[in-house]
């Protein structure tokens, strides 16, 4: 490409700055990374016409500084930092300038100083709103209501797996003495399956995989899927790791069923 | 470390092929991801030793040597899970109120 050599000396400027915010003992080996990919993506087969490789490339080499900037541990993050900060501050310069209100040195001075108890307030602002003030905005809450999800699914799981352990450990003696080992954990507050239901049908599933089926006829993996239990308002099985362990008996009584 | 949409972009494009050595630049490619996005997930994931990184040997027509990274064992394993969690997060619905007695399901 025309002028290829002189794009990539700019582009190594630019990692070159990027490397001097990084610990020295990191700095030279993260150059030479990066230096050997910008030949690479100036030669991209996939990205068309060579100008628009020139700007990728160029785009790759100067985000590496964002990226060292807000490394932990790199040398600079105070002026990245200010580096984002700064463009208000240059607006509102300008912004004076053209309007005419700052006259004087003094005047200057005072709209420094405002502009910067502003910027203060706002980042309090920000800081209070996202410690405290999490369930105001819409897609935040959706974003929280999503981790929260997450997080439940994940002890769902976590207690799901107990469960299925306490009952595997204790599963003869307790089909002998006719109590469940290994309860679900219930909910104090807000709804949760009716406790008696669940009990019931995961003591049929058990009956069924222990190859007696006395409390009712067999249970296939199929019924798994298809039960519903009724809600309690209080008190009830937590559902989510009622589901966990349902999903296991199924998958169970599925590969039982094949054995048959 | 946490879960967020880059790292997950990064993990997925990881798995695509595990076994395969990366470069950085494809890894953004796949990913999706800005540079200065990308090195420091990068950066992290290889101090948490789920990722390797090694030098291209170098070639005769004087190019720079490259430097590609790959999963570890630990990290394909981790990186599964973690996938797979993030894809059970979703939401799911077994139960409503009014709906026969499992006792008549017959």
């Amino acid at each position: 490409m025309r002028g290829e050599r002189r794009l990539l000396r700019v582009g190594e400027y630019l990692i070159g700055r990027a490397c001097r915010h990084l610990p020295a003992e990191a700095r030279d080996e993260r150059y030479r990374e990066w230096a050997a990919e910008l030949p690479a993506i100036l030669a991209d087969p996939d990205v068309r016409p060579a100008a628009r490789r020139a700007a990728r490339m160029l785009r790759y080499a100067s985000g590496t500084i964002r990226g060292t900037a807000l490394t932990p541990g790199s040398a600079r993050r105070v002026l990245a930092h200010a580096a984002r900060a700064a463009p208000p501050f240059i607006v509102l310069g300008v912004v004076d300038y053209l309007l005419g209100w700052a006259k004087t040195p003094q005047d200057w001075i005072y709209l420094g100083i405002g502009a910067l108890l502003g910027r203060l307030a706002i980042s309090g602002c920000r800081l209070a709103y996202r410690r405290w003030g999490k369930g105001l905005g819409k897609g935040m809450t959706a974003a929280i209501e999503a981790r929260a999800r997450t997080r439940a699914q994940a002890r769902a799981r976590a207690r799901a797996a107990g469960i299925l352990q306490a009952r595997a450990l204790a599963g003869s003696v307790n089909a002998a003495v006719g109590h469940a080992a290994g309860s679900f954990p219930r909910r104090k507050l807000g709804p949760g399956y009716r406790a008696a239901e669940v009990d019931e049908f995961i003591a049929r599933i058990e009956a069924t995989l222990s190859g007696n089926a006395r409390p009712g006829p067999a249970i296939t993996a199929a019924d798994v899927q298809a039960v519903t239990f009724n809600v309690t308002r209080h008190g009830g099985y937590e559902e989510r790791t009622v589901d966990e362990v349902l999903d296991h008996y199924a998958r169970e009584l599925d590969q039982a069923s094949w054995r048959l | 470390m946490r879960m967020t949409a880059p790292l997950e972009r990064v993990l997925r494009a990881f798995l695509a092929d595990p076994v395969d050595p990366r470069y950085g630049y494809d890894l953004m490619k796949a990913a999706g991801l800005k540079s200065g996005t990308l090195y420091p997930l990068l950066s992290r994931l290889e101090d948490e030793k789920l990722v390797t990184s090694a030098w291209e040997t170098p070639q005769q027509d004087g190019q720079r040597p490259r430097k590609y990274y790959r999963l570890t064992a630990k990290g394909a394993e981790v990186a599964r899970l973690e996938l797979a969690q993030v894809s059970a997060g979703r939401p799911r619905s077994r139960a409503h109120p009014a709906r026969p007695l499992p006792g008549s399901l017959g």
